[in-house]
């Protein structure tokens, strides 16, 4: 069964029409990038699939239960530490506090945090508030992970790196993930399938599958790579002719 | 330490000024031959603090008790009322002009009336202090409630979140370090408060000592009464300060002097 099943959804604003024609699925285990153009809609689609926002057209079936969200730039909450935060959404479960202290701290190292269970967002880089704030994405122990621009706002060699753990995360973690990128190069290292969006009102331009082993996901500068990377870009432009 | 070091800590040049604007006035005070009637010197008023020091402690007790009374009074006013503005615009239309509106009314000529309606005993002291501290803590509150990120709200919506989670784990540590800029500020106006509800009439507190002293021409004592009106803000500015920076450690704080 799809975790998410989008059919021909639309959404308008008033006379702006935002989506036009999307249609896109998510299955268990999936990794699937929406690639598109600044400002085509991606984060309006997102806060559609989150039940943050309706829709006016198409339908839309979901698995029960809210996907694990990781916004834009992080939030997260100023006045708690990286260990109150992480275990919020198990808290709001109702989680008992030593039951979910120690599922927090069994999975901190995964996330290079291990060190930082006390520290306050003020206190961390970007890299880390993306880290901490994946990691309470993931303890909602929700089947399906929403990701939005997860590393848009760090600087490059950050990034890179931070694209590298998590494509290697994806592969032990066994959740579907559905992110929003305007970065080719995130959009191959990450994806099994890349669904590429037009301008607003965002249509599917089209869908690529990314098969690319481990090592040459890594391999920016790499023959499969580059060409993954330049079947997006002509994906792109044909639609955004 | 060097010398070089102790001029960088934070108080040190506040401690100079201080010691250097006392020592100006002892000198004063000494060269000139200044009457007690008129000016004690700083030496006189510490005489007369050592020897009235039974006299004065029950007064300061008295004194103490409803400035904090008073402000915390005005805590549960203050964050009620910012609660209730913060709940709609239609509560915030009605209540905010009123609010603003009684910070204008002359407090002296107020507070006698209050003390006919009251008594001379402490109540009406502490109702004065409060509604001298309860408008800075209303309003940093309610700029609190109002600065809470609507993202965060949606993010916990996004966890399942009920109403009372939201404020729980959004609303109130938002509103938190607002809360505490309003008391530091009321903490410094309780005291003050206090002795002016004191000095219109009582029998017991720092205001009724001071009216006294004056009546006596004891400058010694009035000031000696002021010194510790002074050192009484200061540990309750301390004290209410402390405890918002152990209940906000997010908050980046900036040195106090």
């Amino acid at each position: 069964m799809s975790l998410i099943a989008a059919t021909h959804l639309a959404k308008r604003f008033g006379d702006l029409t935002v989506l036009r024609d999307v249609s896109l699925t998510v299955e268990e285990d999936d990794v699937v990038g929406l690639l598109g153009p600044s400002g085509c809609g991606k984060t309006t689609l997102l806060r559609i699939l989150l039940g943050l926002e309706t829709y006016d057209g198409g339908e839309l079936a979901a698995s029960p239960g809210r996907p694990g969200y990781l916004p834009q730039d992080a939030l997260l909450l100023p006045w708690k530490t990286v260990l109150g935060n992480a275990e919020l959404p198990l808290q709001l479960q109702g989680v008992a506090a030593a039951e979910r202290r120690r599922q927090v701290r069994d999975i901190l190292p995964e996330f290079g945090l291990a060190e930082f269970a006390g520290i306050y967002p003020h206190q961390m880089s970007g890299g880390m508030k993306q880290r901490a704030a994946l990691l309470r994405a993931v303890l909602t122990g929700s089947r399906i992970l929403v990701l939005d621009e997860p590393f848009g706002a760090l600087d490059t060699l950050t990034r890179h790196r931070l694209q590298d753990w998590l494509a290697d995360l994806t592969r032990r973690l066994h959740r579907a993930i559905l992110f929003v990128t305007h970065d080719l190069e995130e959009a191959v290292v990450l994806s099994h399938r890349v669904v590429v969006l037009s301008a607003r009102p965002a249509v599917v331009l089209g869908e690529e599958a990314i098969d690319l082993p481990p090592g040459e996901r890594r391999d920016r500068l790499g023959r499969a790579f580059l060409a993954a990377r330049d079947r997006l870009l002509s994906q792109l432009e044909r639609g955004n002719g | 330490m060097t010398r070089r070091s102790i001029t960088r800590l934070p108080w040190f040049w506040g401690a100079v000024g201080v010691v250097g604007a006392i020592s100006l006035w002892q000198i004063v005070s000494t060269v000139l031959r200044v009457p007690l009637y008129l000016l004690p010197s700083p030496w006189a008023t510490l005489e007369a603090l050592v020897a009235d020091a039974a006299l004065l402690a029950p007064h300061l007790a008295t004194t103490a008790i409803e400035s904090v009374a008073g402000l915390a009074l005005a805590f549960f006013f203050g964050v009620g009322i910012a609660a209730a503005m913060g709940a709609s615009r239609v509560s915030r239309g009605l209540i905010y002009p009123s609010l603003v509106l009684s910070q204008a009314v002359p407090l002296m000529a107020v507070a006698p009336l209050v003390l006919i309606w009251f008594g001379l005993g402490p109540s009406a002291k502490v109702l004065i202090v409060a509604f001298i501290c309860f408008f800075p803590i209303t309003v940093n509150a309610y700029e609190g409630f109002r600065a809470v990120d609507p993202l965060y709200l949606e993010f916990l919506q996004t966890l399942g979140a009920r109403r009372r989670d939201v404020y729980r784990h959004v609303v109130l540590p938002a509103t938190l370090p607002g809360i505490f800029a309003g008391l530091r500020v009321g903490a410094t106006y309780s005291v003050l408060g206090a002795v002016v509800g004191e000095w219109l009439g009582g029998s017991r507190g720092l205001g009724v000592y001071m009216t006294r002293a004056l009546q006596s021409f004891r400058t010694d004592r009035l000031f000696a009464a002021i010194l510790l009106v002074m050192f009484m803000s200061l540990g309750l500015f301390k004290v209410v300060d402390e405890v918002g920076g152990r209940l906000t450690p997010w908050v980046q704080r900036r040195q106090h002097a």
